[in-house]
């Protein structure tokens, strides 16, 4: 997970994953493995309430 | 199942950024929620744009105030407590203004959904502020599973 997200761009940036609607916590990114077939969902917080 | 987690959210984006445009830069956002006091800001959770290198939001913030997530743009049960959840983790705190909506056009909330949804999310240990219509049994109901006697 932690290298899917270098490889995006998104290495230093704040946002918060979900595998199959799984939260995957931030410090869990280094040991969390990915398949093909994965759903994965990466959101930020962006302005608007 | 629906084919995709979140998949009205890309068609919703209008609301998301009328809301965006109500301060004509974010300085002036900056002041203006500095001017107001206020404790609490709500922030959207919107999955990552890689092609817009936008302004993070939340170097924007007054030091000190409470960042409260939304779920704004779910339409699913299902959409709202992972986006719930993901909140949570991106925030540390299981604060979260819970939308389900039910009409694309006028936003308004589907009130069975979010009950359900805030049934869930009580449960995991949120604290949890919905988005409801002035339905008082809807209402009577989230207040008592939020504050069980």
């Amino acid at each position: 997970m932690a290298a899917l997200l270098r490889e995006l761009g998104l290495g230093g940036r704040r946002v918060a994953v979900a595998v199959n609607r799984e939260v995957v916590p931030r410090s869990g990114y280094e040991s969390r493995t990915i398949a093909p077939d994965d759903r994965i969902e990466i959101l930020e917080a962006v302005g608007g309430g | 199942m629906s084919d995709s987690l979140y998949s009205r959210q890309s068609h919703v984006p209008l609301a998301a950024h009328r809301r965006e445009r109500k301060y004509p830069s974010l300085a002036v956002q900056l002041a203006a929620t500095e001017a107001s006091g206020a404790d609490m800001v709500t922030v959207a959770l919107r999955r990552v744009d890689r092609r817009r290198r936008r302004a993070d939001v939340l170097h924007h913030l007054p030091e000190g105030v409470t960042i409260l997530p939304n779920t704004a743009g779910c339409y699913r049960v299902e959409d709202a407590v992972t986006t719930a959840q993901l909140g949570r983790e991106l925030f540390g705190h299981a604060l979260v203004k819970l939308e389900v909506i039910g009409d694309e056009r006028t936003l308004f909330p589907d009130v069975p959904a979010t009950l359900e949804a805030a049934r869930i999310l009580i449960r995991d240990g949120f604290t949890v502020l919905p988005y409801v219509s002035d339905d008082p049994v809807a209402c009577q109901r989230l207040a008592r599973w939020a504050a069980p006697r």
